[in-house]
């Protein structure tokens, strides 16, 4: 799956999750997700959730960090990086 | 307890001895139990194995293969032992969340107020040399207890079958000697009401004595949006009705919706909010839109009849006379 594939994926995943009751509004692809306040700590559990039910990933509890979780981008990057 | 009550009343029973303010006296609800975990993980915060009791404590709650993180973020992070409010931040980081559906007005109007602020700064002097189980003990008293349960899930429920509530547990006798008691006399590691279980060891069955505290909890969003859902559910949530009210923003409170209708409501923070959304607008058509709805009693024409030795003596009568 190519990075923008990813992306794209993902961005309607937080849009639908997080966003709902904010209805058009968009989030920059390299946007803090957590320090703009979009998800927080748990939502994080949520996005894992997603990654690795949506990419087929295993995901340990060390890689998730601010560079793999921390934004769109970031995840996009990391989801490729892992082959998925 | 509103159907209990109705059984009850079918019954002809008008007054109940229940146990309402036993968990408060007593320490029995989880919420004492998690801050002895989240102490006992604050102690040692790099633990991977001190997180997992909460899986003891809460076995419906995590995702499954991503417990300890879940623990972790619920619950250890939730904020320090010294915020006077620790017992409940998680509890209340989850009911902020309906602040993300406040309509303009509302959001204004509550710009700059802080509500657990508020409770901090009212708190009594000697909340500070009290220990994180008896500050907890406090805060479920008057935050919960007094103001919600024994009103909303206790005295109206039952008083709508004309069923008299009577609380043991709440005699302030009962209530100055548990606040007397050491916490550990009333929670016993994570073995809750433990004085109480042993005094009733001879009163009570086995099988009552031991029985585990079992929560209830509510469905909460598939109440209200699965078979039988109640008609009012669409009435108020319309963007017409939402707008009209003026509490909630129309458009979040639609994707709110859709996704219940979409079964896709399922951690606690959105359906507390749903619930939160639900009972305002329902409170505020019963009590705002239409005022009147309820005919004040006449007091001032009021038939009073006697009856005295078989004889009926019919009069009227001003009220107070």
């Amino acid at each position: 799956m190519s990075e923008a594939d990813v992306l794209q994926k993902t961005r309607d995943f937080v849009a639908e999750t997080f966003l709902y009751m904010r209805p058009g509004a968009t989030v920059a692809d390299d946007a803090p997700l957590l320090a703009s306040g979009i998800i927080d700590s748990l939502g994080v559990m949520e996005l894992v959730g997603f990654v690795e039910q949506s990419f087929g990933l295993t995901i340990a509890p060390e890689d998730i960090t601010e560079d793999n979780f921390g934004s769109l981008k970031g995840i996009a990057r990391y989801v490729v990086s892992r082959g998925a | 307890m509103f159907l209990l009550a109705a059984l009850t009343r079918e019954r002809g029973i008008k007054v109940v001895l229940t146990g309402e303010g036993s968990d408060e006296m007593f320490l029995g609800y989880d919420l004492f139990k998690e801050v002895v975990v989240r102490q006992f993980c604050l102690r040692l915060p790099a633990s991977r194995v001190r997180p997992r009791l909460f899986d003891r404590l809460y076995p419906y709650l995590a995702p499954e293969g991503r417990a300890a993180e879940f623990w972790r973020r619920s619950f250890i992070d939730a904020g320090p032992l010294d915020d006077p409010l620790f017992s409940h931040l998680p509890r209340m980081r989850n009911a902020t969340w309906i602040k993300s559906f406040y309509g303009e007005q509302v959001r204004s109007a509550l710009s700059g107020f802080d509500a657990a602020e508020e409770l901090r700064g009212s708190l009594p002097a000697a909340f500070a040399s009290w220990s994180p189980l008896e500050r907890a003990d406090y805060l479920e008293i008057v935050t919960l207890m007094s103001g919600y349960l024994l009103s909303s899930q206790g005295d109206r429920v039952a008083m709508a079958h004309g069923v008299e509530g009577r609380y043991p547990f709440l005699d302030h006798r009962l209530a100055s000697f548990a606040g007397s008691l050491p916490t550990r006399s009333r929670l016993r590691g994570l073995h809750e009401k433990d004085i109480l279980r042993r005094w009733a060891a001879g009163v009570v069955p086995p099988v009552v004595n031991q029985r585990p505290k079992q929560p209830y909890r509510a469905p909460d969003a598939p109440a209200f949006f699965g078979a039988g859902r109640p008609a009012y559910v669409d009435e108020v949530l319309e963007p017409g009705a939402l707008a009209q009210s003026g509490l909630f923003d129309p458009a979040a409170v639609q994707g709110l919706r859709r996704r219940a209708e979409a079964g896709q409501v399922t951690s606690s923070r959105e359906n507390q909010a749903l619930v939160g959304i639900l009972s305002a607008e329902l409170w505020h058509r019963e009590f705002c839109r239409r005022p009147a709805a309820v005919a004040p009693l006449a007091t001032d024409r009021a038939d009073v009849c006697l009856v005295e030795a078989g004889n009926t003596i019919t009069t009227s009568s001003r009220a107070g006379e």
